[in-house]
């Protein structure tokens, strides 16, 4: 069996993210699960707004559930997306634009292989940090007052996997395409950001409803801890970040490897005389 | 019949408009030394990295031992050792690491005892952060990661940039030492005295397009001659004012002259005076080269030349 050297790569540079997001939801988690005792009552007679109600779905606020989406489900993939586009265009292009590219694919692997390593790498950290995550849950709920089932609580952490991975396989696709990492960047954090608001503005202005579907956080399972997990959500999710790791592959497989610039080593010994042609990057 | 180690034929790669490389063919035949010269953005890196399929040509066929250098990539590499001229590393990892990420990239478990040999003889530390270390010594870490497998066919883009003179001398060494069990090395190098030393064969390379391929010592001796004749009294300015010949000074009676191809016309032009003495040079690889590069003469007229000489 060969070693898979990209993935442990991949995940070994990727270690530190892994930690540090892991660690702030965790923290997060068991922050919002211990002040739920002492913000119950006030919570039942808080009138939320239409604007916030927009943001966590049908929940009501006072219950668990609700206070959990509201403060915990509902943000959380507005941030794990920014992992997803750092470590999805950093897979690709970053390595490219680095001038590494050259010597990983001067060895005996293939194209396809670096790729489908990498992506492995990328799914493997994202349930890293929604598993950190859940250590926030374990380390709070069994010692407070907040009746929710723990189950829910994991399986509401898992669900920011395929939203998260659909942002970083289309970062990856966005970088082997261009290939220009902050070009890749741009694009897919404006995506994100469109994405983000059509969905949440659509439950509050009519007109945007036809268009929410286009939205990838329209399948995120907002509603995941009131109204239970949606299969065919997620599947349209998986669906969707299975079809951008495909393209990232194709498109990788398909185009030259771009060199960082020219050859920076001058003659020591005399000037080679050019006649009026253009230096080029090749 | 032995495959050649390198073979490129009719290749040639277009970005554009831009033809970087125009049918480009040559052949290195396995276990010599060959030195792949041309100035910046003559297409060397280009046709390189087509070896390494990093990127593909928009025409013709590269092999390596036979390999197809796109169609059958990955068995041509498992042969190939690369020194990128524009070498980039982890700069977060140190040198031992890196050769163990690359021998598991090749699939062996161990770092073969060579590259730790490597980094003795390259006087290399294996142990710091690439980061921390000088261009000369990335430069080492790079030699080594393409040395350490004793690949059969080893393309170097500039190996000795950056290199101090002592620790240069020891990766010529090393060179030989593989080319003796019968690697093939091919290099690039802006170095015409290390390429003269090394090398049984250059392609030399411009615009994309092959202008040569020979021996080094043909290369010296057919393309071009320097003469110095003495003269019993002194000969007109404009005597030897001939296509192909180049007075390069005169001391009085003694005239310098550079004449490339073939020497009758100019043997013919001297002869017109009464000669003392005449004696030949032989050029240095340099010489050859500023001829080959500093003239004005269009590219048809220079291959007709090469291919009368």
């Amino acid at each position: 069996m060969p070693a898979l050297s990209v993935f442990s790569k991949t995940l070994r540079d990727l270690r530190w993210q892994v930690f540090w997001y892991g660690a702030g939801f965790a923290l997060m988690a068991a922050l919002v699960v211990v002040i739920y005792p002492s913000y119950r009552d006030q919570l039942a007679d808080f009138e939320i707004p239409e604007a916030l109600q927009g943001l966590i779905g049908d929940a009501d606020y006072a219950s668990p559930e609700g206070y959990l989406t509201a403060e915990f489900v509902s943000w959380v993939p507005i941030i794990t997306v920014i992992f997803a586009i750092m470590a999805g265009t950093s897979a690709l292009a970053g390595e490219e634009a680095a001038g590494t590219m050259d010597l990983l694919l001067s060895q005996p692997i293939s194209r396809r292989r670096l790729a489908v390593e990498k992506i492995a790498a990328i799914l493997v950290a994202t349930v890293a940090i929604t598993a950190i995550t859940c250590l926030g849950w374990v380390s709070s709920v069994p010692f407070v007052d907040i009746d929710i089932d723990m189950v829910d609580l994991f399986t509401a952490s898992l669900n920011v996997v395929p939203i998260t991975l659909t942002f970083a396989f289309m970062a990856m696709w966005a970088g082997a395409a261009m290939p220009d990492r902050r070009g890749a960047t741009g694009i897919v954090t404006g995506v994100a950001v469109l994405g983000y608001f059509v969905n949440y503005l659509a439950q509050l202005v009519d007109v945007l409803r036809p268009v929410a579907w286009a939205s990838p956080f329209h399948y995120y399972g907002l509603d995941i801890l009131t109204a239970g997990f949606d299969l065919w959500k997620t599947l349209a999710l998986v669906g969707l970040a299975a079809g951008f790791a495909i393209g990232a592959v194709r498109s990788f497989e398909r185009r030259d490897i771009g060199v960082r610039s020219t050859s920076h080593f001058p003659s020591t010994l005399f000037r080679w005389p050019h006649r009026g042609r253009v230096e080029r990057a090749v | 019949m032995k495959s050649a180690a390198i073979e490129l034929v009719d290749v040639s790669k277009k970005y554009g408009s831009v033809l970087a490389l125009d049918r480009v063919s040559f052949v290195v035949p396995p276990g010599e030394i060959c030195g792949f010269l041309g100035p910046n953005g003559a297409g060397k890196t280009t046709a390189i990295r087509i070896l390494f399929d990093l990127i593909r040509p928009s025409g013709g066929k590269a092999t390596v031992l036979g390999f197809d250098c796109q169609t059958d990539g990955l068995e041509a590499r498992q042969q190939m050792g690369y020194l990128p001229g524009d070498l980039r590393l982890y700069e977060n990892l140190t040198g031992s690491q890196l050769l163990r990420l690359f021998a598991s990239l090749r699939g062996q478990r161990a770092v073969p005892e060579f590259g730790w040999d490597l980094c003795e003889r390259l006087m290399l530390n294996p142990d710091e952060k690439i980061g921390s270390l000088s261009k000369g010594n990335k430069q080492k870490v790079g030699l080594i990661l393409a040395l350490t497998p004793r690949p059969q066919v080893l393309v170097l883009d500039e190996p000795t940039s950056g290199l101090d003179p002592l620790v240069q001398e020891e990766v010529e060494r090393v060179l030989w030492e593989l080319a003796g069990a019968g690697h093939t090395i091919f290099f690039s190098s802006h170095v015409l005295s290390e390429v003269e030393r090394m090398c049984q064969r250059v392609v030399i390379i411009r615009n994309g397009r092959v202008v040569a391929q020979e021996d080094v010592a043909g290369l010296r001796g057919r393309s071009l001659h320097i003469l110095e004749v003495t003269f019993s009294h002194p000969v007109p300015g404009d005597a030897f004012r001939l296509p192909g010949v180049q007075e390069l000074r005169r001391d009085g009676n003694v005239v310098h002259l550079q004449v490339r191809s073939n020497l009758d016309a100019a043997v013919k032009a001297i002869a017109c005076y009464p000669v003392v003495d005449l004696r030949t040079e032989q050029p240095s690889l340099e010489e050859v080269f500023l001829a080959f590069y500093r003239d004005e003469e269009s590219q048809a007229d220079r291959g007709a030349a090469l291919a009368s000489a």
